[in-house]
């Protein structure tokens, strides 16, 4: 009974140390660099985990007066919302049409979840020369479209894989009442579909926000850059300011780290989701 | 009829703006890929594009750089087996449970997934820096030497991969989470009741209960290793020299940087393909082997 008990207690205390070793690992990083954002270049390269020896904001003040980022995460934000509304409403469009049984519904679906297994890498060349043709270069409608575009199979996935568990005596109850086909969608089934739009939005907002590759290939201007392209300006400036860079990288890791844990709950679900596909 | 045909009316009306967008923006430049990787075009509209058959492949087929790059992506496939799957394996075994120290856990090791990849290469560039970088410091704390992590040929890629598989540890702890709490409650029960081991019961029933979410991670993980492009970009641009150019990366420069718009995009097909290829591959591969497994189940089982 002892050694049974004692080897217990060892395997406790083994998978305790392991898990405090990976919270090392994971938080370790970030809180360098949040120390390391208060400090000079002196501070970061003499001394690299002291405390600050005298706690100053002007990293952040450099950040703010001189680089575009404040822009950037406006911008970030705002292409983020206008792409979350436009795929919510596109996939329950698409899910409802799927659910009145028109012909050819098979199809209509696999096209739009098709972008699920396409790389948008292969996207990219063609995309560039398609944006600039329709005058679409550095314009906010270029940019969303493209990210509705992108991230619209998973949302159309999710959506009707919700839509189906909903029960069809409801459509068929609202018909007979005299509900036309748009307020059955939009004033009945939308308010059920709740749990599954707000796992779509979150989706769609980590992947705008944080996007980095389309904000290069079709933002040139800018005042219309996103958050990572103005992040990226900080590396390449000449005279490379350490700490103020941190700043810049602590800006914009904090707006995530405090969405995520006001929704937490929802954002794990949704990768749950998301993951599945299969 | 007239009901239905109204029916039809509706959905032609709501698909009109999402088929819009969609084809404009995703499927359309997937088919002018193809149609591109065909031609010898600078990526100026005025300029005519000639076309070139297979040249561009055979060309591209011919680099070495190209291998190198398919080499570099292999390296991302490794980490992802060797480093991503048993940490995140580990910890979702160990968080899987709900209380609040594990919910405290989770969050923390979720944390590298969900902040933007600029960020988080930018931050380790600079604590993998040569000369005072912060990983260098622990380690000459510790009477080790420095290292040029990034800027060895040899070593840069795989210092690049652990850096991603940091940042992706977390999302499949994740995956990990969920197939885990798919396993009947009851079927742990009664084998701790059987009074097998916590390894037996590794072995035994939650492996083989997850081989679905083992499909998920393995499809995800290489075909995701074939499109890797953001790390690349921000940390080493493919440096030194091509020791870090994976085929994302290459195709950027060929198109954006050189402007040979056809040869960029017979890289993108390469990538198309590649990825297609495995998901579909690996999943038909996968599924197999589970029939064939069902059938001798069968089979001792009627015996």
């Amino acid at each position: 009974m002892n050694r049974y008990r004692f080897k217990r207690y060892l395997g406790r205390f083994g998978t305790g140390f392991y898990a405090a070793v990976y919270v090392v690992i994971s938080l370790f990083p970030l809180l360098f660099s949040f120390l390391s954002s208060f400090k000079d270049n002196m501070g970061i390269y003499g001394a690299p985990f002291a405390l600050p020896e005298h706690f100053s904001w002007d990293n952040y003040v450099y950040a703010f007066e001189n680089t575009s980022i404040l822009r950037g995460m406006f911008n970030s934000f705002i292409y983020s919302v206008l792409s979350i509304a436009l795929i919510v409403v596109m996939s329950l469009c698409i899910s409802f049409v799927y659910r009145m049984g028109i012909p050819y519904k098979n199809a209509i679906f696999l096209f739009f979840i098709a972008g699920m297994t396409l790389p948008v890498h292969a996207t990219l060349v063609p995309l560039a020369s398609i944006v600039n043709s329709l005058n679409l270069k550095d314009s906010t409608a270029g940019i969303v479209g493209v990210y509705a575009a992108t991230n619209l199979s998973l949302a159309v996935f999710l959506a009707n894989g919700y839509m189906k568990g909903i029960s069809r005596e409801l459509d068929e109850a609202a018909e007979i009442d005299g509900c036309g086909q748009y307020r059955l969608l939009f004033t009945v089934l939308t308010p059920l579909m709740k749990p599954v739009i707000s796992t779509i939005v979150i989706m769609t907002f980590l992947r705008v926000y944080n996007d980095l590759i389309f904000s290069i290939l079709l933002i040139s201007d800018r005042s219309k850059a996103t958050l990572s392209v103005a992040l990226m300006a900080f590396k390449s400036e000449y005279d490379i300011n350490y700490g103020g860079t941190f700043a810049g990288i602590c800006i914009s890791i904090l707006p995530m780290i405090i969405i995520y844990c006001i929704f937490q709950k929802q954002i794990e679900e949704g990768l749950a989701a998301g993951s599945v596909k299969g | 009829m007239n009901h239905r045909k109204r029916k039809i009316g509706v959905a032609v009306t709501l698909l009109l703006i999402p088929a819009v967008i969609y084809s404009l923006f995703f499927i359309y430049p997937i088919l002018y890929t193809f149609y591109l990787s065909t031609m010898k075009w600078n990526g100026i509209a005025q300029v005519d594009k000639v076309f070139v058959g297979l040249d561009n492949f055979i060309k591209l087929f011919s680099q070495k750089v190209f291998y190198k790059s398919l080499w570099n992506a292999l390296v991302f496939i490794i980490v992802s087996l060797v480093v991503i799957f048993p940490i995140s394996f580990s910890l979702a075994m160990m968080v899987s449970k709900k209380n609040k120290v594990n919910g405290a856990l989770r969050t923390i090791y979720y944390i590298p997934t969900l902040l933007p990849m600029a960020a988080t290469g930018m931050m380790w560039t600079f604590l993998l820096t040569k000369n005072g970088g912060a990983v260098n410091a622990i380690l000459e704390f510790f009477g080790m030497a420095g290292q040029d992590w990034l800027g060895n040929t040899k070593m840069a890629i795989w210092v690049v991969a652990l850096v991603n598989a940091w940042m992706f540890v977390g999302s499949n702890m994740l995956v990990f989470i969920t197939g885990l709490t798919a396993i009947p409650g009851d079927m742990i029960e009664a084998s701790i009741v059987d009074g097998a081991s916590s390894f037996q019961r590794i072995i035994h029933i939650i492996i083989p209960n997850m081989k679905e979410t083992f499909k998920i991670f393995l499809t995800s993980a290489i075909a995701g290793s074939i499109k890797v492009f953001d790390i690349i970009y921000v940390m080493t641009d493919g440096g030194p020299g091509t020791a870090t150019d994976v085929p994302a990366t290459l195709m950027y420069d060929q198109a954006f940087l050189y402007s040979k718009f056809g040869y960029g995009s017979s890289i993108g097909v390469v990538i198309l393909m590649l990825a297609l290829m495995i998901t579909f591959g690996l999943n038909y591969v996968l599924d197999e082997k589970d029939e064939v497994r069902k059938i001798h189940k069968k089979r001792r089982g009627a015996v």
